[in-house]
């Protein structure tokens, strides 16, 4: 790999809004909201920043803008920036996979469902790299003509937990890379590791098309996928932003963004050339 | 007009809150969707843009390097400022305002400025831009100049209204010919106490002479407003058509980018 010049222009990152509706569960902060806010963690756009690149919020068109698609056209965002990033967040609707909610709390998002297929279909078609995180990987893999486990502890009763609310993003389990995949490629030596946890939802079937390319020793749960074909499309169920950086309990995601920003910068020389 | 424009908006934060039920801990930044889409409405492509600083700051990529890339910059409404930002100390708690986005968007700000690249702001912006240049604010109107109009409506938020009128020649006189008053919504209780010293009045309020529009004399764009143009309903009976407004800023980041 050839070493990145500190000087080059850094690469141009969009990382998908996360969508508060008023009136929905969500940011729940104090005081009234009576606004569409898009946001996004603030460690996630640090974790792009952390490999030389720039991150910027993508925002959303939504039903009841007062702009039109060709106002802000979500090809345009491809064409100007060089990988998409997908945030965590709500559930994927169930609608979006053809299923119906079992629970209404499970209902998920189709606002943002909708919105993110779109800005994933203009990066594909643009041949630039989509790294999904969490949410990320499961509405790449919908996206993609695979399903969902509404909820783990529900429909695989004899699973871990993967997702534990007290202690968030410090809820911890064992993955195995599977051997010969890219990402065990970007792990020599590596066989298992430790992430975070902080999902109820995961794959149930895989996208035709998709590897696997990590699971939960434990429960066979996918923890990371990749897809074949022309462009880089790969996402992991944990959250890298999260993992604190050094600790050596944590997964250290620092080859996982670099493979990303590492398409990225190719696309742009391919564009470039 | 080529590639479209791209337009950095700058982000709002709901800083880490032990009591906040989800993202505990956690530093949130965000856009209203309305400022993205008021900046989509003539054909730029808006982006916001994240605070590089946090605890959780990582890598090299810093303020210049957005100004670098992007046309221009919207500094968007919100929370009021840190009074030490101008020599002051709070006069209430609730006026503390908010210090880390102070300086992330003066920081932004002055590297957008340092490029040339034009500057917009709007309310909390234009308050945000004062500072930055040397002027101070009132840090609650109706307590320090009593006599004033209402400037905030606790129940009408974005429906309540006043008139402004244009300074004549100024620039945004210019703007609407023919035009010396208009009406604007008005959600805010801070406004400009001393004008920053390279800066011009473009609009007043006609009750209570509190200002409502500036421009900086200096060789790049740099003006903003008090009222919230991406509140305003187009066409709506009296309310000022913010897009010559829009349009000038946009022409000034072309003008930016063709130098």
């Amino acid at each position: 790999m050839n070493a990145r010049d500190p000087h080059e222009r850094p690469l141009l990152i969009g990382v998908s809004s996360r969508i508060y509706t008023p009136g929905t569960a969500g940011i729940n902060v104090s005081g009234i909201w009576t606004k569409n806010l898009h946001y996004l963690e603030q460690s996630v756009a640090h974790w792009v920043l952390s490999g030389h690149a720039m991150a910027v919020m993508i925002p959303a068109v939504t039903k009841d803008s007062i702009v039109t698609r060709s106002d802000l056209d979500l090809d345009d965002y491809a064409h100007t920036l060089d990988g998409l990033l997908l945030q965590g967040g709500n559930d994927v609707a169930p609608e979006t996979y053809g299923e119906t909610p079992l629970h209404p709390d499970w209902a998920g998002d189709r606002v943002r469902d909708r919105y993110e297929i779109e800005l994933i279909d203009a990066f594909v078609r643009a041949g630039k790299p989509v790294f999904g995180i969490c949410r990320g990987l499961q509405l790449l893999n919908v996206m993609f003509g695979g399903t969902l486990l509404q909820d783990i502890a529900t429909q695989r009763p004899a699973s871990r937990a993967h997702r534990d609310g007290s202690t968030f993003e410090r809820h911890f389990h064992g993955i195995e890379l599977v051997p010969h995949s890219r990402l065990a490629q970007l792990y020599p030596g590596v066989r298992n590791a430790t992430v975070n946890s902080i999902h109820h939802q995961a794959i149930k079937d895989l996208a035709p098309g998709f590897v696997v390319e990590a699971c939960c020793p434990d429960d066979g749960m996918i923890e990371a996928v990749r897809r074949n074909g022309p462009s880089y499309v790969a996402a992991v169920q944990w959250h890298p932003e999260f993992h604190v950086p050094g600790d050596p309990d944590n997964f250290n995601d620092a080859p996982l963004l670099s493979d990303f920003l590492r398409a990225a910068r190719e696309t742009r020389a391919a564009r470039a050339a | 007009m080529g590639e479209r424009l791209k337009i950095g908006i700058s982000a709002c934060f709901f800083h880490a809150d032990a009591q906040r039920p989800i993202f505990t801990g956690k530093t949130l930044q965000y856009i209203e969707q309305s400022v993205a889409h008021w900046v989509a409405s003539q054909g730029a492509l808006p982006v916001m843009v994240p605070s590089p600083l946090g605890d959780t700051s990582r890598g090299t990529v810093g303020f210049d390097d957005y100004a670098a890339w992007l046309d221009g910059l919207v500094l968007m409404g919100g929370s009021d400022m840190w009074p030490g930002h101008y020599g002051e100390e709070p006069l209430k708690p609730q006026w503390n305002g908010d210090r880390i986005r102070d300086e992330y968007e003066t920081a932004l700000a002055r590297a957008f400025i340092g490029r040339a690249k034009p500057v917009f702001g709007v309310c909390r912006g234009l308050q945000v831009l004062n500072v930055a240049f040397g002027g101070t604010l009132l840090q609650d109107i109706s307590l320090l100049q009593p006599q004033s109009l209402t400037h905030r409506s606790a129940e009408l938020y974005d429906r309540h209204f006043h008139a402004v009128e244009f300074v004549p020649h100024s620039r945004l006189a210019q703007l609407y010919p023919g035009t010396e008053r208009v009406i604007v919504n008005s959600v805010h209780h801070q406004g400009i106490n001393r004008l920053a010293s390279d800066f011009v009045v473009e609009a007043r309020c006609p009750d209570d002479q509190v200002i409502e529009a500036v421009r900086w004399r200096g060789p790049s764009y740099v003006a903003a407003v008090q009222w919230h143009p991406e509140f305003h309903k187009p066409a709506e009976q009296g309310v000022i058509d913010d897009a010559p407004i829009l349009k000038d800023f946009l022409d000034a980041a072309l003008t930016a980018r063709a130098r």
